[in-house]
C-alpha cells in the first residue's frame, strides 16, 4: 500500500491498528493479519522522530502481530480440529481493539460534552474558599515594621531648628497614594526611605494608617515576616 | 422559625450561593428545619423551575442538590464564555474516559487498555483536578487506584457518575 502514516498522529499502536483496519475496510473480528502486519511495519519504518518510550509501545505491538501471523501460518494439528474451543490466535488482540475502540468513542462523547456541542448542563464555579496567598498585614505587623524603620533612622543633627508643624498628614497621604499609583507594589521600606527625620517617618506612618482605615490602600504581607507592600485598593474610579 | 415559603427561599439561596452539591442534612443544619420538609421543598422548587422552563434547574447529584443551567439553552451558555476553553488532548481524554468508566483503576490497567504509557496523561489529569487517588489495589506493589472527582462531573455537565452515557458496544469477550 502506498500511503504513509506519521506515528505521532496516533495515540498508540492500538490506534494505528484501528486506523489500518478502517482504511482497509476489513472486519475487526476477522482481521487479515498478514496484510495488516505488513502495513503496520511499513508505518513503523516511516516514523521520523518518536521518543524511545513511544517506540517501545509500537514495537511491542509489532512483535505481537508477527507472533499471531506466525501462529496462523503454522499447520494446525488435524486431531484437535474438532475442538469447539480452539482459540483463534487473534482473539486477544481483537478484544483489546474492540475495548479500545469503545473507549475512543466514549472519549469522543466526553469531548462533545466538554466542547458543548451536545445539549448539556453547566454548573457555576463555587466560591474559591482557598486561603488567599496574600496575607493582609495586621496592625501589629505594621507597627513592628515601623519600629524597625524608626530604630534605623538616625535623628539628623539640625544646626538650625526650623519651626515645626511643617509636616502635614494630608499631604503625606497624597504622597503615599501618588507613590502607589506609580508603582504597583510600594514596600514599606521604600516609603520610609524618603523620610528625613523620625518625625517625618511618624507622620508618614500615621498617614498610612489613615489611608488603610479609609480603605484607600491595603497593606499586604505575602509571607510571615516578609516585606510589607502597600497597594491601592481597587475602586470604580480607577477604571479610567 | 421560618415559615414554609421563607424556608423554600432560603434553600434556593443556599443552592445558588454554594454552586456545588448541598446535602439535605446540611440544609437542615443551616436552617434548623426537618429533613422531610426540606426534601419536599427542594422537590417543589425543582418542579417550579421546570414548569416555567427557567434557565436554571435544580438537579440531585452524588452529594446532594445543586443548580445548573437548563440543557435546552446550552448553546447560549457556551457562547456566554462561561465555559473553560482549554483543550484536553486526545490521549488525555481517552485516559479520562477509561478512568471514568472503570474506576477505581490502576495506571497499569489504564496502560493495558490504551497500549501506551499513561503517566503523563494521569499527571495532567491529576493536576487539573479531574482525577484523584482513591486508594490502593490489593495486589503486589499495592498500586495506586484512580477515580474521577467532582470537578470532572462539573466540567462535563454530569450530576453523577450514573449520568455517564451507556457504553456503546459490549466487549466480545466471555
Amino acid at each position: 500500500m502506498g500511503y504513509s502514516v506519521k506515528l505521532d498522529n496516533y495515540e498508540g499502536p492500538l490506534d494505528l491498528l484501528l486506523k489500518l483496519i478502517e482504511q482497509n475496510r476489513v472486519d475487526i473480528y476477522d482481521i487479515p493479519i498478514a496484510s495488516i502486519t505488513d502495513q503496520y511495519l511499513a508505518a513503523l519504518e516511516t516514523m521520523a522522530e518518536v521518543d524511545l518510550e513511544v517506540l517501545a509501545d509500537f514495537l511491542l505491538m509489532a512483535a505481537t502481530l508477527i507472533n499471531i501471523k506466525t501462529r496462523l501460518l503454522l499447520p494446525r494439528p488435524q486431531v484437535e480440529q474438532s475442538a469447539e474451543d480452539e482459540e483463534d490466535p487473534r482473539h486477544d488482540l481483537v478484544n483489546r481493539l474492540v475495548e479500545y475502540r469503545n473507549f475512543k468513542a466514549l472519549a469522543r462523547m466526553l469531548e462533545q460534552r466538554y466542547e458543548g456541542s451536545v445539549p448539556r448542563v453547566y454548573f457555576r464555579e463555587p466560591w474559591d474558599l482557598e486561603p488567599q496567598k496574600e496575607v493582609r498585614a495586621t496592625l501589629a505587623q505594621l507597627v513592628q515594621a515601623f519600629r524597625n524603620v524608626w530604630d534605623q533612622k538616625e535623628e539628623p543633627e539640625i544646626p538650625v531648628r526650623l519651626p515645626e508643624g511643617d509636616i502635614d498628614i494630608h499631604e503625606k497621604m497624597q504622597v503615599i497614594e501618588e507613590s502607589c499609583r506609580k508603582r504597583r507594589h510600594l514596600t514599606l521600606q521604600e516609603l520610609f526611605a524618603g523620610a528625613a527625620s523620625r518625625r517625618e517617618a511618624l507622620v508618614l506612618f500615621l498617614a498610612l494608617l489613615e489611608l488603610i482605615r479609609l480603605g484607600r490602600v491595603t497593606a499586604i504581607q505575602p509571607e510571615p515576616f516578609g516585606v510589607i507592600s502597600i497597594m491601592r485598593t481597587r475602586s470604580p474610579q480607577d477604571a479610567d | 422559625m421560618l415559615i414554609r415559603e421563607e424556608l423554600k427561599a432560603v434553600i434556593e439561596a443556599i443552592l445558588f450561593v454554594r454552586a456545588e452539591a448541598v446535602s439535605v442534612e446540611e440544609i437542615a443544619r443551616i436552617t434548623g428545619a426537618a429533613r422531610e420538609d426540606i426534601l419536599t421543598l427542594l422537590t417543589e422548587l425543582a418542579l417550579e423551575y421546570n414548569e416555567r422552563k427557567s434557565g436554571i434547574e435544580i438537579v440531585s447529584g452524588d452529594g446532594g442538590f445543586l443548580m445548573c443551567t437548563r440543557p435546552e439553552y446550552h448553546e447560549y451558555v457556551r457562547e456566554s464564555g462561561a465555559v473553560q476553553a482549554a483543550r484536553l488532548s486526545q490521549g488525555v481524554l481517552e485516559t479520562l474516559a477509561i478512568i471514568a468508566y472503570r474506576q477505581p483503576i490502576t495506571r497499569a490497567e489504564v496502560e493495558a487498555i490504551r497500549g501506551v504509557r499513561a503517566d503523563r496523561a494521569l499527571q495532567s489529569l491529576q493536576k487539573r483536578g479531574l482525577i484523584k487517588e482513591v486508594g490502593r489495589k490489593d495486589a503486589p506493589g499495592r498500586p495506586v487506584m484512580y477515580g474521577t472527582t467532582e470537578e470532572f462531573l462539573k466540567l462535563f455537565g454530569l450530576t453523577s457518575l450514573q449520568d455517564l452515557p451507556a457504553v456503546l458496544e459490549e466487549d466480545n469477550d466471555d
